[in-house]
């Protein structure tokens, strides 16, 4: 279990560096917000895959924690845009 | 100046890879949710990480690391034709929500006992950790290099006791025939009480019809295309061939018949098979392939009990009855049966209508994997390899 939750941190961690690269990086975090977001996709790839042992089991889990770190780590980036949408 | 057109290009550059980024953002999205949350994906994911598993006979570390932990357990079974001896590979944990049951699938590993072989644990512990529970199985014929028709029953009896396995049921279980075993998982398959619940069977280096493969073996040539061709069987399924019909014979002509083709035995003088009964003697030819012009004149001097058994141990009797998927494997070089046996099933299921799947390979000898492959054959076997382990695992999805 150790193994795999080492390679969720691996997966989090690539998403949330491609995350950055994509300039996914919600702009009043300030300086430091590269480092948010790839806790941000650390934690969301570990909630991820514990969540896909427990509906999929081990082997799909690394999956799950995959494209829930993705959602994630978008959802991180858009959340700001679209209140201050909703706000004009 | 420069400069200016510099940073342009530098910022077009700069956005042009957080488009790539965001590309590969969502590739990434579409192949993690595709893989975990659609059967065909999950059914796919379990064949990537099993088709290196079986091609180099060692489970892959990701298998290890993402697979399931097994518990391996030994169960005996009654059926009509004696015990049956199981070989459980399950993963210690009950199935997961989704799909909320497990595949099963019995091995039906030939003739011989090869439950201590590697590839064959290999095998069983690479579909346990992929989430299926594999079964193996073999029983007191199989395991004296004998095949009985009464052993179908025992194959039914297994399939029945696997269906009640904890987490698995009946619709979920699946047979993979090797060599022999392919003859019985057909047989079985046609029992009125797994019949209409069979997920599918596979016959890999499996016969169609036993008359046929005697003629093979009595000419050592096999027909392709119309056209006979130089073929020269190993002594394992003139072995198997020879207890079998002895089982027709009274024990002593048997015996001979048995002995006969034991490992380093000479061939018999000809004294010796004046002595035999006219069937008895026939077999020997057959199975000696010391007389390929009087193939057809040897097979009609069977005896009716050599002919019924014949016809029983053939699936081409029961394939118009055959009512689940079938996945036909064999390699073109097999040793033990020829690959046109499969080619000639393949025919009859397209015949009827059935439904089916047939793929030819070069990288097996007979039902394991050559060692030295090139990347060249393992690529173009391995894609159709894949295409059916994928339809495999797809009641495990």
């Amino acid at each position: 279990m150790l193994v795999l939750a080492l390679g969720w941190v691996a997966v989090g961690l690539v998403v949330g560096a491609v995350a950055l690269a994509a300039g996914l990086r919600p702009p009043m975090w300030g300086a430091r917000g590269w480092l948010g977001v790839l806790g941000m996709g650390i934690g969301a790839a570990l909630v991820g895959g514990t969540l896909g042992t427990l509906l999929f089991g081990r082997f799909f889990s690394t999956a799950v924690a995959l494209w829930i770190a993705i959602v994630a780590v978008v959802a991180l980036a858009l959340a700001p845009r679209l209140a201050a949408l909703r706000q004009r | 100046m420069a400069s200016k057109s510099e940073s342009r290009a530098r910022a077009r550059l700069a956005r042009a890879g957080r488009w790539l980024a965001r590309g590969v953002l969502a590739l990434l999205f579409l192949v993690g949710a595709y893989v975990s949350l659609v059967p065909q994906g999950r059914a796919a994911a379990r064949a990537t990480l099993l088709l290196p598993a079986l091609v180099t006979q060692t489970q892959p570390a990701a298998l290890v690391a993402s697979g399931e932990p097994v518990r391996h357990t030994q169960l005996v079974v009654s059926s009509r034709s004696g015990p049956v001896f199981l070989d459980v590979y399950a993963p210690t944990a009950g199935p997961p929500p989704a799909p909320g049951v497990r595949e099963a699938v019995i091995l039906i590993s030939g003739v011989g006992d090869n439950r201590a072989v590697p590839q064959l644990i290999n095998l069983s512990e690479s579909l346990a950790r992929a989430g299926l529970v594999a079964v193996q199985m073999t029983t007191p014929a199989l395991l004296s290099y004998t095949l009985l028709p009464a052993d179908a029953d025992a194959v039914v009896a297994a399939v029945m006791a696997t269906g009640n396995l904890p987490g698995v049921r009946p619709a979920r279980v699946g047979i993979l025939g090797f060599s022999a075993g392919g003859a019985l998982a057909c047989l079985a398959a046609t029992d009125p009480r797994i019949r209409d619940s069979l997920a599918f069977i596979t016959l890999f280096g499996s016969y169609y019809d036993a008359r046929s493969l005697l003629k093979d073996f009595g000419r050592r040539a096999l027909e392709e295309n119309g056209q006979l061709k130089p073929w020269h069987p190993q002594l394992v399924p003139i072995q198997v061939l020879a207890n079998t019909i002895a089982t027709t014979l009274p024990s002593d002509e048997g015996k001979v018949l048995s002995d006969a083709f034991a490992q380093g035995a000479p061939p018999l003088m000809p004294a010796q098979i004046a002595t035999l009964s006219p069937p008895a003697a026939a077999a020997y030819h057959l199975l000696a392939g010391d007389q390929p012009d009087r193939v057809d004149a040897n097979i009609a001097a069977l005896s009716p009990q050599m002919q019924t058994l014949l016809t029983a141990l053939s699936p081409s009797t029961v394939v118009g009855e055959l009512q689940t998927p079938i996945f036909l494997l064999h390699d073109r070089n097999d040793e033990f049966v020829p690959f046109t046996q499969s080619r000639a099933f393949d025919a009859s299921l397209t015949a009827l209508g059935k439904r089916h799947e047939f793929a030819e390979f070069g990288i097996f000898a007979h039902v394991e994997v050559k060692s030295g492959l090139g990347i060249g054959a393992l690529v173009d076997d391995g894609s159709r390899l894949f295409r059916i382990i994928v339809g495999l695992l797809a009641p495990a999805s």
